[in-house]
């Protein structure tokens, strides 16, 4: 989840009121959020990944003053109309469909500001842009390119310019094997022909998308005016980063300007902060928390979230600000109104329906089982499931579950019997003292399916055949069962000293002495003996 | 019974035989309780009369006290210097030169000196010069000690039987021969007295008997009955003996089951299911979208073998589709895109145990519902101290009509209660499919510790399984509250461990 790094005196002057560092450490979890440490003047502050316009401290400014009740209700923008136009070429219809973008004056390039703009494009692009896969952003000086300009979709050999932070020529091919960013984001246009691209009246290279901008808009500190482009698969997504970006360098006192994003099929004027509305019944959201609030009191929860609110009888109009993409139904507006209304000032019930508790009858057995075991003098053990291919031998490889996406050799499926995992162990602690007699009882996976395994390993100068035959009679008498004992044929165990017991016909399993191979395989030095039982076998009487 | 008979009772056999010795002979010497009390051996005394002082029977006086021998062994049985001389100078007729001295045989020519100076020291004899040679005359003094030994040579005699301490000499005499280089030679040692104290002394009055000792019980005294007339050997309690290691449970495990009796205890049942599901339960159900990072092969295992799974019936999988895509007609926007079927299809190893619960629930879509569930869950994360790639969950939900968030912070207060933690408090948080989620918080040790996750389902997650009334949901890493509560810091030792901790691993106080 995005951590961001604020400036306590620069978070005090965009809320406009002195807040006590203490104060804001102890409310600003209650607003959802958690702080992750606070050095000087510097607070860490974790916030969850559906908040989005919570990544700038000038974002954060605008909530904690909703939340104190210094600014409450719908924020808005002035956005004045410009006459800049960006057309959208059809080309760009497969390759990267979508464009908004806004134009933003009289910026001051204060520290704090070119700090928060980079964090918050940096952390759009992560979370909401998935790797700005789905939506990234541009931000230029509007004063050195010209209007209109054009969104088009290129050969990548047709077009060379010098891109940020160069101060060579490269087409767009050499920029994806050169550029450090081209590298990064190369990713994202594998398999496409053509290259998306903003260009200028004169055709000078604005921005190639989503990967660089060309050096003539770089932003120094005497840039005024930026030009911020807005590019992606997901409309909306687009939307979103572009209002949270522009609303951010509003709150700093700059002045947003619109621009006419002429597609073949619309126009679009953008940043468009017309806010979206949805309906919340009192009745629903004091029921979800379990409360009971007034219309007037939900509204201003309400308000204090940022939202605008009519009431309308029992209802409540809500009027969600543009910069939120969190909000899909009135459940949303609820947890807001909560959080507002403080989760320490709910009151606490109990269920009120009679249910009667029920434990799975195997679990309960495994539990017996593990007291069994102990009782043996075993010593229980729990470890992984995730095992390595090679280790399952006695499995055919199409029975085994095996992992697409390992992390490593160790872990490239999932154990199909635990004698490995037990292994390991005594793999792990060969330098201790002997004899070493540990047990699981754990689930194995084969052909996808689960299944309860008892396995059990003794390892020490005379671990034998008969040891685990003591063991696995032992067992079976105790659960039950008496059980006719067959020799055995299974690769990790020595031929001749390996057997299982029947029961109506059907093998539950293995015994014996460890191969040679198998022991010194795990770097033991001593003879090593092993059982395996199927649970559900034992447990069916 | 007093306590001096409770004392005397307690007493061992030795103990018993040193304050025997010492009311015949008062104050001794280790030395000599063992000559006295014939003891086998010195260190049956000294162990005895300590175990009798820390029970203030007795007191052991340390003193250091010096200890004289004959530097060299020659003085046993030769005369010093002077005497030497002084003899000869006799048989001279009381006069004789220095270089007749020396050439006599009698004194070496190193002695010459020592036998001419403790000569004038004693007022034996005095040196005359008579034109150029020394000449040494007999006094009267000389002439009368001839027949009579020194004190100084009577000790020398004296030390050549044995060591002396410094008891038994003459300080003034002990000091001339000090002072007298390769006579005697003096060391300190540290000598021992042990006596009765009072409380000894009314022991042995009330008495003290000295019974035959057995140290072990056999069947034959048992069987004899002779095991009446022998005293038992009293045992040092703090003697070493070796630990036992037999079996034990894993700490992972007894956490578990007690987890599973407190929800058996507050009614919840019991579920389970497999670790390879399909994405579409694992994620689609739970309105996870499908561009959702937490889908990616960076952080979900995808299987093969299973590769796919078959998708459940065609009617709710386009009640899914159709909530991701428009959020259904429940008032819901749903996310916007074109969903995917092959996605769901996919086979994983399952992120979550609320993938337990959204089948459950697709069963039993009808109030009131609580189920819980305990089981191991995969995500794709390196192993270190902090992440597994498999690890434990522990899931709670609760489905009854009127269900609400106040009902949910009341049983989390309660399950938490139950888990050994008094206070509890809640706080915003994000979790996909909760609507509110709620981070839990717990009070441990002096300080808030987050512990658990909650929140109630999301109705674009609910409603297409004709699920029609809140379901409250709370989870928890089940290793978190393992390591918190049993003071482990690296997660990797509860599932490679060292055998040498599961052996001394105390029992959890559930």
């Amino acid at each position: 989840m995005p951590n961001i790094s604020l400036d306590y005196h620069d978070l005090i002057d965009l809320i406009g009121k002195e807040i006590p560092l203490e104060e804001l450490i102890e409310k600003v979890p209650m607003m959802g959020a958690s702080i992750e440490g606070v050095e000087g003047d510097e607070i860490e502050i974790e916030f969850f990944p559906n908040r989005p316009d919570l990544y700038s401290v000038e974002g954060v400014a605008r909530a904690l003053r909703g939340f104190f009740g210094i600014e409450t209700g719908l924020k808005t923008y002035p956005v004045e109309e410009s006459d800049v136009v960006l057309e959208v070429d059809r080309s760009v219809e497969n390759v990267r469909p979508f464009i908004v973008a806004g134009i933003v004056k009289n910026v001051e390039m204060t520290d704090y500001l070119v700090k928060s703009l980079m964090d918050v494009q940096e952390k759009l692009h992560a979370t909401l842009g998935r790797k700005r896969a789905k939506v990234s952003i541009g931000v230029h000086d509007f004063d050195k390119v010209v209007p209109p300009y054009t969104y088009k979709a290129v050969d990548p050999k047709s077009v060379r310019f010098v891109p940020l932070a160069k101060t060579e020529m490269m087409d767009m091919e050499e920029i994806l094997q050169k550029h450090e960013k081209g590298i990064d984001y190369a990713f994202i246009l594998e398999e496409l022909d053509m290259y998306p691209l903003i260009v200028d009246k004169n055709d000078d290279v604005i921005s190639f998308p989503p990967i660089i901008n060309g050096v003539l808009t770089t932003v120094t500190e005497w840039t005024r005016n930026l030009f911020l482009d807005v590019t992606g698969t997901d409309l909306a997504g687009c939307d979103t980063a572009l209002n949270i970006i522009a609303t951010a360098l509003a709150e700093r006192g700059a002045k947003l300007e619109s621009v006419e994003v002429k597609y073949h099929d619309k126009t679009l004027t953008t940043p468009d902060f017309s806010p979206t509305v949805k309906e919340l019944k009192a009745d629903y959201a004091n029921d979800w928390i379990g409360i009971s609030e007034s219309a007037e009191q939900i509204a201003k929860h309400l308000e204090r979230m940022r939202y605008g609110v009519e009431i309308k009888g029992d209802a409540l109009e809500v009027q969600i600000p543009a910069y939120r993409n969190d909000v899909l139904h009135p459940v949303d507006l609820t947890e807001d109104m909560a959080i507002a209304f403080g989760y320490e000032n709910i009151e606490d019930n109990f269920p009120k329906e009679l249910t009667f508790g029920s434990l799975l009858p195997l679990n309960d057995f495994c539990a017996k089982l593990t007291d069994l075991m102990v009782g043996y003098g075993y010593q229980e053990v729990s470890t992984l499931t995730l095992s390595s291919i090679q280790e399952q031998v006695g499995t055919e490889e199409e029975d085994i579950t095996k992992v697409r996406n390992p992390i490593t050799v160790d872990h490239t499926c999932v154990r199909a019997t635990i004698i490995p995992s037990l292994l390991y162990v005594l793999r792990a602690n060969k330098h201790h003292e002997l004899p070493q007699r540990i047990f699981e009882v754990g689930d194995v996976v084969k052909k996808g399916k689960n299944a309860r395994k008892l396995a059990g390993i003794s390892c020490h100068a005379k671990a034998s055949f008969t040891e685990m035959k003591s063991v696995v009679e032992s067992i079976l008498r105790d659960v039950g069962l008496d059980n006719e004992i067959k020799t055995k044929k299974d690769a990790r165990f020595l031929s001749g000293r390996c057997a299982t017991a029947v029961k109506d016909g059907k093998e539950i399993g293995v015994f014996g002495e460890l191969h040679p191979e198998l022991i010194t395989h795990y770097e033991l030095a001593n003879p090593t003996a092993a059982f395996e039982l199927d649970v559900l076998t034992l447990f069916q009487e | 019974m007093t306590n001096v008979e409770e004392l005397i009772e307690e007493l061992s056999y030795l103990e018993r035989k040193v304050l025997l010795t010492l009311q015949d002979i008062k104050t001794a010497t280790p030395e000599m309780i063992l000559k006295e009390g014939k003891f086998k051996e010195l260190v049956e005394v000294m162990n005895a009369s300590s175990w009798l002082r820390s029970k203030n029977l007795v007191t052991i006086q340390e003193k250091p006290i010096r200890k004289y021998t004959l530097a060299k062994k020659k003085w046993a049985t030769k005369n010093l210097p002077e005497r030497r001389a002084l003899k000869l100078l006799r048989k001279r007729h009381g006069e004789l030169t220095l270089d007749e001295l020396k050439n006599s045989g009698k004194v070496t020519e190193n002695e010459v000196p020592i036998a001419i100076g403790w000569m004038k020291k004693k007022g034996w004899a005095t040196l005359e010069r008579d034109e150029g040679t020394t000449v040494i005359k007999i006094t009267d003094k000389g002439k009368d000690s001839v027949s009579t030994v020194g004190k100084d040579e009577e000790l020398v005699r004296k030390l050549g039987d044995g060591e002396l301490t410094e008891r038994d000499v003459d300080p003034v005499v002990i000091k001339m021969l000090k002072s007298r280089k390769d006579v005697v030679k003096e060391k300190e040692i540290i000598r021992r007295e042990i006596g009765l104290t009072d409380l000894g002394r009314e022991a042995l009055s009330i008495g003290v008997e000295l019974k035959e000792e057995v140290a072990q019980l056999t069947p034959e005294l048992l069987s004899s009955g002779k095991w009446k007339d022998v005293h038992f050997r009293r045992y040092d309690v703090g003697t070493f003996a070796p630990s036992l290691y037999g079996g034990k449970k894993h700490p992972l495990n007894q956490y578990i089951e007690k987890i599973r009796k407190v929800f058996a205890e507050m009614g919840f049942t019991e579920i389970t299911g497999n670790f390879v599901e399909l994405a579409f339960w694992d994620f689609d159900a739970l309105f996870q979208p499908q561009d959702h990072p937490a889908r990616d092969m960076q952080d979900t295992f995808y299987t093969v073998d299973p590769d796919t799974f078959q998708l459940p019936p065609e009617e709710l999988v386009n009640r899914i589709k159709e909530m991701h895509e428009s959020g259904g007609d429940i008032g819901s926007d749903g996310w916007g895109y074109d969903w995917d079927m092959d996605e769901a299809r996919q086979a994983i190893l399952r992120t979550h145990t609320t993938v337990n619960s959204i089948r459950y629930l697709s069963e039993h879509p009808d109030p009131p519902v609580k189920t819980f569930t305990i089981g191991r869950i995969f995500r794709r994360e390196t192993i270190t101290w902090k992440h597994l790639p498999e690890f434990q969950q522990v899931e709670g939900i609760v489905m009854e009509e009127n269900a609400n968030l106040g009902m949910l912070i009341g049983i989390l207060k309660e399950f938490y209660r139950k888990m050994g933690f008094e206070k509890v408090r809640v706080r915003p948080a994000f979790f996909p499919y909760t609507e509110p989620s709620m981070e839990i918080e717990v009070y441990f040790k002096g300080e808030w510790m987050e512990l658990g996750g909650s929140g109630i389902f999301r109705p674009e997650v609910t409603e297409p399984f004709g699920v029609k009334h809140p379901v409250l949901a709370w989870g928890l890493g089940l290793e978190r509250l393992v390591m918190v509560n049993e003071g482990i810091d690296d997660i990797r030792d509860i599932y490679v461990s060292d055998i040498d901790w599961l052996r001394n691993s105390k029992l959890p106080r559930l």
